[in-house]
């Protein structure tokens, strides 16, 4: 009887290790991740339909870990939470498998990577500690269901201690509310769904008051057409869903509906600037996105920013420039359920206005508002996406308050990139903010995209930019700041008008590809271990997203800035990707803690600090 | 491909891919083998050294190749090379060439198996491992004279081993493919390739029996020489079957035709409802382009073209009782497709103005992998479940205190069922019900697809000068369909189902694959559901659908992501009311 010799031997131990590792190819394990190590927690909650709401978290316990086996656990964490949207995962899917070398993928074997259903949305839990060996890592994605493609949007502007994070759906026309004591996992405290805000649809942003309460605001019309009565017992007329007038919304600390009231105004707004498809009874620009409030001053204020819905009229003209608004609203919220409309203001066309081109004057698209702080500051300011520029009024209580164009988008697009030109239109502004101490305002911009303007338009690339307010609020009601002329907004207006004071570009060199929004770090850790907040934050977080569908998709990236103590800004090159290893955590990757579903939309940003961290 | 082609699945192929495959697997599949294989022989002659560094330089020529022109991974693509070149390298060092050829084999495997999975990946896998030893034998024993270290039964019950694997994995793959058993496996490119790979394969098995026996005990024996010649010929073909695409199954007599040609460097989805004698709808999805004509084969050809509140474009045509081959044509390509009509009369409304709705809802049947002959259409009769929504939907405007209903409708037996469910339901709730325009009214659709694009058109053209309808439009459920919802800033519709929720994204997404471009509709969800035996009844709630999306950049109109799982492009559906009627 032979043997097999040695050399057989070896060819049939090649050959079964070529079938096993071939067959470990053929036949994945279902979730195969990137991740491993993965705990899944998982809560419910009854939604006023009677149905099961839930999140999910996926704490990645090696990550959470890693801390406690350097021995460096005892520092307490603060974490960056990024409410991001699910991409299709064929979008990642069919790249991965197109990258090996002589597959056709690209052609005869295209159908065999099929589309496959949406993923979830989720909240993504970013290591946000300085400092700490997991710094800049997905500790945990707490996805939602069963609702898909929420088109995650907005959450309030700033956290603190204790509050609820509210988040918004821009299409599910649903609102979250999460608890985030327990962090890095997250529960669900409720859901506010469509059938209980019938007087508005599409939830943009949230601001939350002392007692832990919340304003909305709803951008879209009551979900029907016809008129309908709030709350309050106003009644507007609208236009259905997704159209005009908006609301705003008041939620208690659970996402329960406390309040609605109309953004309309009973005699309407100004028709010749204030178009509504299709129309209503009387002419409106009620479309609330930007919402802050100075509960000592018993106002709010919200900006208006366009119809949140589209339909093509003309597949060769672009939607009315009319749609996009020019409107500040006052709100009198002396009682917090029922929000009195004070006051319409129609920012000022500037000096690039031009009656050709209606849809880049200065006032065109108002996203965002933000409020001065202290006591003794009563003003607020207001940006404008379209028109890029940034307005001011010393006065919110006023019953008539007057806005006037303090800074153009223009001036400080150079400090962005060197390549960027001086012209604000179109800058794609979102995020503003004032500091707490009311010294600085910040603001990010997207950028303008190329051919914008024109077929030479090479467009303008974003950023983030810090302005010295000081001098503007110091002068009060008195103050003399007025962009009237071109130079001025190409170059600031002088006296006391804001300068810049810091800028950091994001993808610089790159038309239309920088941030969308962003968040003020108002914490800092205090010499007893624990955070503490404060007014004077050494770093901000900005993302690159706003909404795919508009065509500015961004490069999905989250970025850290630091404000340097010269007054600098700069991107923080150690909040690294954990894949790439490039600065910025990229939100394009093929797996998350949940399972590979590809890309997700990072649109908004909070740092939050677990409750038993903070002080 | 054209003329012969009877419908085939899968994309577009690049030439040049194709070639680059070829290339690249056959010469890695060389270098790999050699290396593999080189612990049987003493030592190596200059003959093979010189034959495995032609391949090498050839594979990786290739390969590199591939990055520029595929798009390949360049990690993935610099790690073969590099595993490539090692190997003629690595000749004088047994050991390493073969753990070398054991890394580029499995490299190879998934190459050739790509995309694939369960027992079609098993299958390439095995010939894949079966041809690499092959390869590597024949290399030495074409290029060494002497030094087989091998004792002499031993390889030939290799050959015989390998040749049976080729044969069980040639003829599976004919088995696995459906085709053995029909005339597409001599009538399409890719039976006749997956024919050409087993016959081949048999041929080998032939060669390793019966080949000639070798005297000489310490030379690599002849068998693999000759044998090499079928064994190469049949992983050529191997390797370009996935550049073929596959056919799709035969038609069924009499039921509705779900197809796929390549025409004009596209992979056409093509659509025949409801495939019986008589008028005939054949559809394309909108990603097919316009001006395809369709040639029965009697009658001047029909040029496809787009029909209001349908997808894509649509022909009419009159097909012939039994067998018969459509021709479609389009900028100078044609592609056929067959059919077998059998010989009962097909439904009238199949192919009338309510055609693409049947059409749809056939197609949910088709995409749950049925085929069976269509019996009604939705135009045909007003279900009890779309009644129950009407009644709900107008106790639910009455309920809003609506001034009065206008009613939109046409003349199908659906339509005019439930304009009278409407009528007695408003007449109960004490709505006024009227046909004219009015501001003060809710405009209430119950028409087919056809209607409801031009009444909505006209609708819109009126609202964007005067208030109208200020009460909203209200469509039937069977009018949830992208063209009719997004024709109109908002409407809204009372739904027995939830289009939201995994079940109907399921087949969202399930439609979007099978044909490619189109959306999901009500009846085709229906009737996908009863053919897989799903049920989803959640009552009626009235859901309001509108384009959202925070206003598109004014340098970007049309800033178009149909994100497959969406039952409108671009919009989005929420319930504006609980379960009504409890």
């Amino acid at each position: 009887m032979r043997t097999m010799s040695p050399r057989w031997r070896k060819m049939s131990t090649g050959l079964g290790a070529v079938v096993l590792a071939a067959g470990a190819v053929a036949f994945p394990t279902g979730q195969a991740s990137a991740y491993a190590d993965v705990q899944v927690v998982t809560q419910h909650i009854t939604g006023s339909d009677g149905k099961d709401y839930w999140v999910q978290n996926h704490l990645v316990g090696a990550d959470l870990q890693e801390e406690t086996a350097q021995g460096t656990g005892s520092t307490r964490k603060e974490w960056l939470l990024v409410w991001a949207g699910d991409e299709n995962i064929a979008d990642t899917l069919v790249p991965d498998l197109k990258n090996l070398p002589g597959s056709l993928l690209s052609g005869g074997l295209g159908n065999t990577v099929a589309n496959a259903l949406p993923g979830p949305d989720f909240l993504a839990v970013i290591d946000a500690t300085k400092g700490s060996p997991t710094y800049g890592k997905v500790v945990n994605t707490a996805t939602v269901g069963p609702l898909v493609e929420n088109e995650p949007h907005h959450m309030e502007y700033t956290w603190h201690k204790g509050e609820t994070i509210y988040a918004g759906g821009l299409f599910s026309a649903a609102t979250y509310a999460f608890d985030a004591t327990k962090l890095p996992a997250l529960q669900l405290k409720g859901i506010s769904l469509p059938t209980q805000t019938l007087g508005g649809s599409v939830p943009d942003a949230y601001w939350v008051l002392n007692d832990g309460t919340a304003y909305a605001t709803y951008m879209g019309g009551p979900v029907a057409p016809g008129p309908y009565v709030y709350s309050d017992g106003k009644v507007a007329v609208g236009n259905g869903f997704a159209g005009t007038p908006g609301e705003v919304v008041h939620f208690d600390q659970n996402g329960k509906v406390l309040s609605q009231s109309s953004a309309a105004t009973p005699q309407g707004d100004d028709p010749a600037v204030c178009d509504d498809l299709p129309q209503i009874g009387q002419a409106s620009c009620a479309n609330p996105h930007g919402i802050q409030a100075r509960e000592d001053l018993h106002t709010l204020v919200t900006s208006d920013y366009a119809e949140p819905r589209d339909i093509i009229l003309n597949p060769i003209a672009a939607p009315s420039p009319y749609l996009r608004r020019p409107t500040v609203r006052t709100w009198d919220i002396s009682d917090e359920n029922d929000p009195k409309l004070k006051a319409v203001s129609y920012l000022p066309e500037g000096p690039r206005s031009s009656a050709a081109d209606p849809l880049h004057d200065e006032n065109r698209a108002a996203m965002e508002t933000t409020v001065t702080n202290l006591p003794n500051h009563k003003g607020a300011f207001a940006e404008t996406m379209q028109g890029g520029a940034i307005f001011y009024t010393p006065d919110i209580t006023a019953a008539a308050p007057v806005w006037r164009e303090v800074f153009d988008d223009g001036t400080a697009l150079p400090d962005l990139s060197s390549g960027n030109g001086t012209n604000g239109g179109s800058s794609n502004g979102g995020w503003l903010q004032t500091s707490a101490d009311d010294h600085y305002l910040y603001h990010a911009v997207i950028g303008r995209t190329k051919g914008t303007l024109g077929a030479s338009d090479p467009g303008t690339s974003g950023g983030i930019y810090r302005l010295d307010i000081s001098s503007l609020l110091a002068d009060g009601d008195n103050y003399t700041c007025d962009i009237t002329t071109l130079a001025q907004a190409q170059h600031g207006g002088g006296g006391d008008c804001p300068t810049v004071a810091g800028a950091a570009g994001i993808n610089p060199g790159q038309p239309g590809q920088g941030p969308h929004w962003g968040a003020l770090d108002n914490f800092q850790l205090g010499s007893d271990g624990y955070y503490h907040e404060t007014t004077q934050p050494t770093r901000l977080a900005v993302s690159d997203y706003f909404v795919a569908r508009t065509g500015l998709d961004g490069d999905h990236k989250v970025w850290m800035v630091n404000i340097n103590p010269d007054g600098s800004l700069s991107v923080d090159n150690s909040f690294k990707d954990e894949l790439t290893g490039q600065p910025g955590v990229d939100f394009d990757r093929a797996s998350w803690p949940q399972g590979d579903y590809g890309n997700a939309k990072p649109h908004s940003e909070l740092f939050v600090i677990a409750d038993s961290d903070v002080k | 491909m054209t003329g012969m082609d009877m419908g085939t699945t899968g994309g577009a192929i690049d030439a040049t891919e194709v070639l680059l495959r070829v290339v690249l697997l056959f010469a890695t599949a060389i270098v790999a083998g050699t290396g593999l294989a080189r612990s049987t022989v003493d030592s190596t002659t200059r003959r093979t050294v010189v034959v495995v560094w032609i391949a090498a330089a050839i594979a990786t020529a290739a390969d590199v190749f591939s990055i520029v022109a595929a798009g390949a991974g360049v990690p993935v693509a610099v790690a073969q090379a590099v595993l490539t070149l090692a190997i003629p390298v690595l000749l004088n060092l047994p050991a390493a060439a073969g753990i070398a050829g054991l890394a580029l084999a499995v490299l190879l495997v998934a190459e050739t198996a790509a995309g694939g999975s369960g027992l079609g990946f098993l299958i390439t896998l095995v010939y894949t491992a079966a041809v690499v030893i092959w390869f590597g034998v024949a290399v030495l024993s074409l290029t060494t004279a002497t030094g087989w270290k091998l004792d002499r039964a031993r390889p030939r019950v290799l050959a015989g081993v390998i040749a049976a694997v080729l044969v069980v994995a040639g003829v599976g793959q004919v088995l696995l493919s459906g085709l053995a058993f029909d005339s597409r496996l001599y009538q399409t490119g890719y039976g006749l390739a997956l024919l050409a790979a087993a016959v081949l394969s048999i041929g080998v098995a032939v060669v390793a029996i019966r080949g000639p026996r070798d005297a000489v005990t310490d030379r690599p024996p002849r068998v693999y020489r000759f044998g090499v010649i079928g064994v190469a010929a049949g992983f050529l073909v191997w390797s370009a079957t996935a550049a073929i695409p596959a056919p799709l199954p035969l038609p069924v007599a009499g039921a509705p035709v779900l197809d796929q040609v390549s025409l004009a460097g596209k992979q056409v989805p093509v659509l025949i409802t409801p495939q019986r004698p008589g008028p005939n709808l054949v559809h394309f999805p909108a990603g097919a382009g316009t001006g395809i004509s369709v040639d029965t084969g009697s009658g001047p050809p029909v040029t496809a073209i787009a029909r209001p509140g349908a997808e894509g474009t649509w022909a009419e045509v009159t097909l012939p009782a039994g067998r018969s081959e459509l021709v479609l044509a389009t900028h100078g390509d044609h592609a056929s497709v067959p059919l077998d009509a059998g010989t009962t009369p097909g439904l009238r409304s199949a192919a009338g103005p309510d055609g693409p709705e049947c059409a749809d809802a056939a197609l949910g049947t088709l995409v749950a992998q049925q085929h069976v002959p269509l019996l009604s259409c939705p135009a045909d009769t007003l279900d009890a479940t779309d009644a129950q929504a009407l009644r709900a939907l107008v106790g639910y405007l009455g309920s809003r205190q609506v001034k009065g209903i206008t009613i939109a409708a046409d003349d199908s037996p659906r339509s005019v069922q439930a304009a009278g469910v409407v009528r007695e339901a408003a007449s109960a709730a004490g709505l006024p019900v009227g046909t004219a325009p009015a501001a003060g009214n809710a405009l209430v659709v119950v028409t087919g697809w056809t209607g409801a694009a031009n009444e909505l058109d006209s609708v819109l053209r009126l609202q964007a000068t005067t208030p109208t309808y200020g009460y909203g439009l209200y469509l039937a459920p069977w009018l949830l369909n992208p063209p009719i919802v997004n024709s109109v800033a908002t409407s809204s519709l009372p739904l027995s189902f939830d289009p939201r929720v995994a079940t109907s994204l399921t087949y969202s997404v399930a439609v979007e694959n099978a044909f490619g471009g189109e959306n999901a509709t009500p009846d085709g969800y229906a009737r996908w559901l009863a053919a897989t035996g799903q049920q989803t009844a959640t009552g009626v709630q009235v859901y309001a659908a509108a384009q959202v999306d925070a206003m598109p950049m004014d340098d970007m109109a049309d800033m178009s992501q149909p994100y497959p799982g969406q039952w409108i492009p671009n919009g989005t559906i929420v319930p504006v009311t609980g379960v009504l009627g409890q």
